[in-house]
């Protein structure tokens, strides 16, 4: 196994650039265009790949799409009432099926929080962690699977059960480790090919976040 | 990490509250949540003892405005100040994008303060970070207690880098909207710099 062993520097450097991302479309679209980047088309996030933990990567439009979908089937397979992708970190990927009134925004961080102490609890006995979770409730459960740097939550009611939600989870995650890898590959192209959209911010439009309104 | 969703135009950022045990950090959070409208912050979820102690973490996420047309949202986190919830006080810090450091001004609580300090710069090695490096803001809570240290010399033992220092009373407000608006602004000036 190669170790890479990236500066701080760099590793601060890639931290404050990973967001910087272009969907294609907004690539071929600035290609020669003078026009600035409309960036409102873009669906975009970005997490950490699985075994470079400290190294951004980026999501494109389309994969973000792929995501989405593979995230729709799983939630209609396993019968389940939502499913989230969340990275490590606790921030919400993406999610799909019935939110209601439910606060992702928490789910997701609670959910990292979790996974994170249980993988504390497992280095202590020798494990390096936990590949799944659940949590089951009179009504509702949850079932989280570990995939790399991300974390695929199921939320489920008497509809599904655990054992099919688990099954599920399984085999979706072999799919989704395949989109990641390939993520992480197209990652460093499009770190490359980044602009800033956020160079250019002024102190005054930082201040005006906290001026009174 | 800094987290950007262009899909959703949002700019996610991580605040962690960190100090000795009984200094004030959830105290700041709570006093935030009090004051902030309800369409600009989620719920503030409390991992606490039945004593009220942190147990793992609180966590509150505030949306402070627009800027670049990104609605800039800050998930504020605290860590359990107890010395014997090391373990999990050290998960919290993955992926901060800045941190405030909540010292206790009374002069019994001198040692805990630099013990916590000194806690504070080895768990942010753990992930790779320096707190030279990152944007920090300390806190010097409690100034209405009569017990307390000089601020002056407070300072000259727990400030690292000239980094601001906020005198503040977490359980009336004094001074923790000023020590948010100072972190806030040093990681959205760390996205400029990128």
């Amino acid at each position: 196994m190669v170790r890479v062993n990236v500066t701080h520097e760099l590793r601060r450097s890639i931290y404050w650039n990973f967001e910087i991302v272009r969907t294609e479309s907004l690539r071929r679209q600035s290609i020669g265009s003078t026009a600035p980047p409309d960036f409102s088309a873009s669906s975009i996030q970005s997490i950490e790949p699985a075994d470079m933990p400290n190294t951004p990567i980026v999501i494109l439009e389309a994969q973000f799409h792929h995501i989405k979908a593979l995230l729709a089937r799983l939630r209609l397979d396993s019968a389940a009432r939502l499913v989230v992708l969340v990275d490590k970190d606790g921030q919400q990927i993406a999610v799909h099926g019935d939110l209601g009134d439910l606060d992702t925004t928490s789910l997701a961080s609670l959910a990292a929080g979790n996974v994170a102490a249980t993988g504390g609890m497992a280095k202590l006995i020798g494990e390096n962690e936990f590949p799944t979770l659940s949590h089951e409730g009179e009504k509702e459960s949850i079932h989280i699977c570990v995939i790399g740097r991300v974390l695929l939550l199921v939320v489920f009611d008497d509809r599904s059960s655990l054992g099919l939600v688990k099954l599920r989870s399984k085999q979706l995650s072999h799919e989704l480790a395949k989109v990641f890898n390939a993520i992480e590959q197209d990652s460093a192209a499009a770190r490359a090919n980044s602009s800033l959209p956020f160079s250019g911010i002024t102190d005054e439009e930082i201040d005006s976040l906290f001026s009174p309104a | 990490m800094t987290f950007i969703n262009y899909a959703s135009r949002e700019i996610n950022c991580k605040i962690v509250y960190y100090g000795p045990g009984l200094c004030g950090k959830t105290t700041n959070l709570h006093f935030i949540y009090d004051s902030t409208a309800a369409q600009a912050r989620g719920k503030l979820i409390s991992l606490a003892t039945e004593a009220d102690r942190t147990l793992f973490f609180d966590f509150m996420p505030l949306e402070l405005g627009t800027v670049r047309g990104f609605k800039t949202r800050f998930h504020l986190y605290t860590v359990p100040g107890q010395v014997f919830y090391e373990a999990s006080r050290k998960l919290i810090l993955k992926g901060v994008d800045g941190v405030v450091f909540v010292a206790d001004s009374q002069e019994e609580r001198m040692d805990a303060n630099i013990e916590s300090l000194r806690n504070l710069e080895e768990n942010l090695q753990v992930y790779g970070y320096e707190l030279m490096k990152l944007p920090y803001v300390l806190q010097l809570n409690k100034r209405d207690l009569p017990n307390v240290i000089a601020a002056g010399e407070l300072t000259s033992e727990l400030q690292r880098k000239g980094e601001p220092v906020i005198e503040a009373v977490a359980s009336t407000g004094a001074g923790v909207f000023d020590t948010l608006k100072a972190v806030a602004k040093q990681v959205l000036t760390e996205l400029r710099k990128a």
